[in-house]
Order: C-alpha cells, then sequence, then structure tokens
C-alpha cells in the first residue's frame, strides 16, 4: 500500500439521520494496477454528488449511491457496462456504513479475469451490524 | 465519544512515520491542487492534501518497498 487514508469516526454513535458524510477508498497498490492514476478524477466525483442532495438531508440510500459511483468500473464511472468491459479497475469491496444506525450496504467483487464483475456492479446486501458489536 | 468535545469525523493520511488529521474544509485541501471540500463532509481517495504527504510521495514508496518488496508500488 503506498498511502493509507484512515478515517477515525470521532461522533458518539447515537442515533442521528441523516449523518455526516465520510469518505475513504482505499485500495492496495500493486504492480499492474491502474488503480493510482485516477485519484484525483475519483476524488473530483465526489462533490457533485454531495451537492445533489439538499443540505442535512444526505442519508444511508445517498451513501450507497456515493459508493456505487466511486467503485472503479472502467471510463465511465456513472455506468455498469457488463462483462468484459471494466478494464483494469480494481473495486474488490464497495461499503457504505451509516454510523448512526449501525446499517451499512456491502457488495463484493464476483468473477476473475473476463469474468470480473466489480463490486460496485454487483448485487448490494443491507447488513444490521448492531448485534455485532 | 467525547474526544476532545467533537462530534465530528477526521481523516488520517498516513506513511510511515508521518500521519495528517484532516477536519471538513481544511485549509489544507482548500488551498490543495484539485482540492474541493464541502462543509460537514470529508472524502479521500489516494492522493494527500498535507503538504508533507505530498513533499514525500517518492519517499514513502521508497518505504513502503523497504518494507513489504518489490511486489509493491506502481
Amino acid at each position: 500500500m503506498r498511502h493509507g487514508r484512515t478515517a477515525l469516526p470521532l461522533n458518539d454513535g447515537a442515533a442521528a439521520a441523516p449523518f455526516h458524510p465520510l469518505w475513504k477508498v482505499a485500495h492496495y497498490q500493486w504492480n499492474g494496477t491502474g488503480a493510482d492514476a485516477n485519484s484525483e478524477e475519483r476524488y473530483a466525483l465526489f462533490p457533485n454528488l454531495f451537492d445533489a442532495v439538499a443540505p442535512g438531508a444526505y442519508g444511508l440510500t445517498d451513501a450507497l449511491r456515493t459508493v456505487a459511483v466511486l467503485g472503479q468500473k472502467g471510463d465511465d464511472y456513472y455506468k455498469c457496462g457488463g462483462l468484459g468491459t471494466y478494464g483494469d479497475a480494481s473495486n474488490v469491496l464497495s461499503v457504505a456504513f451509516s454510523p448512526g444506525s449501525d446499517e451499512l450496504y456491502v457488495a463484493w467483487e464476483v468473477g476473475t479475469g473476463d469474468a470480473w464483475t466489480p463490486a460496485a456492479c454487483a448485487t448490494y446486501i443491507k447488513l444490521n451490524m448492531a448485534k455485532y458489536w | 465519544m467525547a474526544l476532545l468535545g467533537l462530534r465530528r469525523f477526521m481523516a488520517l493520511e498516513t506513511d510511515a512515520g508521518h500521519s495528517a488529521a484532516f477536519f471538513d474544509m481544511d485549509a489544507r485541501e482548500v488551498a490543495g491542487k484539485n482540492g474541493n471540500p464541502r462543509p460537514e463532509a470529508l472524502f479521500r481517495t489516494n492522493h494527500g492534501f498535507d503538504p508533507e504527504t505530498v513533499r514525500c510521495y517518492p519517499c514513502s514508496l521508497k518505504r513502503t518497498a523497504e518494507k513489504y518488496g518489490p511486489s509493491s508500488g506502481p
């Protein structure tokens, strides 16, 4: 990993929705991956996604939409083009978490090689993490 | 958690031997190249805004290679 970016929640976890968004897009940068090349492009996607939601109204569904867009999936971040269109994208795991409600959406990559689908183009499941901690 | 009396999120830009803490609308991000922060939101991909983090991209890569071996890096 070249540069770690770790985000720490400093709120007390009390139920509060909508919540203040905090985002971390991380990846390992091993030889042969292009994940670093468009880091600034992906950073630039965030403001438009936030601005599309009314102030104070940002919720978990909006968070899900944000992570789904930000996951690497080829040239167009707003489109899941299907098998064979994802290039060297490396979106293994895609997660949106609401610390106030303990709920999260998570999706995992599917397949390998030409039959690979990035997490953001796979199926998300919703979990309530309260029973796990 | 009432840490520092704050109910805010913080992001850390970390490399070996150096970490930089950020809250929303941090002056380094406001003034940074291509920085475009928002109030009450905090987001990062894989590039930093802390001057030392940015200055040390090459040296942090060297540190990573020393720690993890030749399979790491771009």
